[in-house]
């Protein structure tokens, strides 16, 4: 079977699944952040943007991608934020080991809650150019600043993770800082996967 | 003070207005015209942050056939009665009555299609959050007022005259009416807690400054026909609105004017003139 084929299928499974998830608030909103010209301005709307500095390069979200996906598997929840940075495709994943919901509903549990990021039950990974490397963080946290489960006329649709990063670590022997990270992601049926 | 008292001092004010009108243009004099305006204009404006609007459904600038903005619009119409006086040859006059005043805005999605919508977030709680799928909101606002005109007439003609004008006028708002159009019918229920949820009461008073060329067409003595260009307006008072801030309006004001009674010793004064 073909990738065509796969992805006819999976449109067809998602239609007779009854998935009425907004393709709406799937888009991204880019609201520029005057005070950190390239990134996002800090938002809790479900923008489905995100973006950080590394050192002086703007790391952000994009139009077409998808920008970020949580991936739940035994004891971990992964969230991955997909972008750009100097024209390249970057993907910064957060492992963290012990939280574990069965449904993006159960990511209100993050609401408020800060990681360590220099903790070992934490684990942040970077991929480029299809090479992917773990980073040891010397210094940094990721903060839930929100989470609110979504109701669109009544119905639930999504839950929308807010918040902020910032971490120092070495890549290439080099220490870079990832600074003023924020994210305003909608998670829902496409992009919250357990396995 | 409750409803019920305010209107009827509005009641009370527009008896007492109407009384000095008439009485004031049952007298016979030459240079008095009543005049019976209509008009409307387009007013220019930034959107207010009074409502929870989910802003624009990508700024990425997609090019969707539904659209992907958030359309604002905002328009003022008025009638009116009027008298007017004019001195010095007719060259200058002056003019007051009783205008009502319509300050209709509106928010909807930028696009024509039936099915086009936008984001509008109720009330929730910390981790809870309603979102309401709106066609449109649209608010009127309903006010009574008194303008006062100058008008400057130095070309004068038999037929046509050529004029500008400067104005201020002050208005009273009467009534607020709001109405949000839900893609969901089913959502209705939820109107009044939206609205409440919008903690803003549009300004009381509604002021402007105008200015405006005309022309002026008919006989002397005759009924005349008053098409305006109003200029750029500049609005002196806040918060007229609670969708959108004003910044100024253009427009036109039609008016027919009829013509005052003459007096006795004027008429003579005519017909002696025309035997001469």
């Amino acid at each position: 079977m073909g990738k065509y084929s796969i992805l006819k299928l999976t449109i067809l499974i998602m239609i007779l699944s009854g998935c009425s998830q907004d393709f709406n608030l799937q888009k991204s909103v880019f609201i520029n952040d005057v005070n950190n010209p390239g990134l996002p301005e800090y938002s809790e709307w479900g923008y489905n943007t995100f973006g950080a500095y590394i050192d002086r390069e703007v790391f952000v979200s994009t139009e077409n991608e998808q920008p970020a996906k949580i991936i739940v598997n035994k004891d971990t929840l992964n969230l991955l934020l997909k972008g750009k940075s100097d024209s390249e495709t970057i993907t910064l994943k957060f492992s963290i080991i012990g939280n574990v919901p069965a449904d993006f509903v159960g990511l209100i549990s993050l609401n408020d809650s800060t990681i360590d990021l220099t903790n070992s039950k934490c684990i942040v990974t970077l991929t480029k150019k299809l090479t992917s490397k773990r980073l040891t963080v010397y210094e940094g946290n990721l903060f839930f600043k929100r989470v609110q489960t979504l109701y669109v006329d009544k119905t639930l649709t999504e839950s929308i993770l807010s918040g902020t990063f910032n971490f120092k670590t070495i890549i290439d022997g080099e220490p870079i800082a990832f600074s003023n990270g924020r994210f305003d992601l909608g998670i829902g049926y496409d992009n919250f996967f357990k396995f | 003070m409750n409803l019920k008292g305010m209107k009827q001092k509005q009641v009370l004010l527009i008896s007492f207005l109407s009384l000095i009108f008439f009485s004031v243009y049952s007298q016979e004099s030459n240079g008095l015209s009543l005049g019976f305006e209509v008009g409307s204009g387009f007013v220019t404006g930034d959107l207010n942050k009074n409502w929870n609007v989910r802003q624009y459904m990508g700024n990425y600038d997609y090019d969707y056939s539904y659209g992907s903005s958030i359309s604002s619009d905002m328009s003022i119409s008025f009638i009116g009665i009027r008298p007017e006086i004019s001195f010095l040859q007719n060259k200058i006059a002056v003019s007051s009555g009783l205008r009502y005043t319509r300050i209709n805005s509106s928010l909807s999605n930028g696009s024509t299609s039936d099915g086009a919508f936008f984001y509008l977030r109720g009330n929730g709680n910390t981790t809870n959050i309603d979102y309401y799928k709106v066609r449109k909101i649209n608010e009127d606002n309903d006010y009574i007022g008194i303008p006062l005109d100058i008008k400057f007439l130095p070309f004068l003609n038999e037929y046509f005259d050529l004029y500008f004008k400067l104005g201020a006028e002050i208005n009273f708002r009467f009534n607020t009416s709001t109405d949000i159009d839900f893609l969901n019918p089913d959502m209705e229920q939820f109107q009044q807690e939206l609205i409440a949820n919008v903690k803003f009461t549009p300004n009381h008073f509604y002021s402007s400054l105008y200015g405006a060329i005309g022309i002026r067409l008919g006989k002397k003595d005759r009924v005349k026909y008053n098409l305006e260009l109003i200029l750029p307006t500049y609005i002196l008072t806040a918060n007229n609105s609670s969708l959108l801030t004003p910044r100024y309006y253009t427009g036109f004001n039609f008016t027919v004017q009829l013509p005052g009674k003459k007096s006795k010793s004027q008429n003579q004064n005519d017909l002696s003139g025309k035997k001469l």
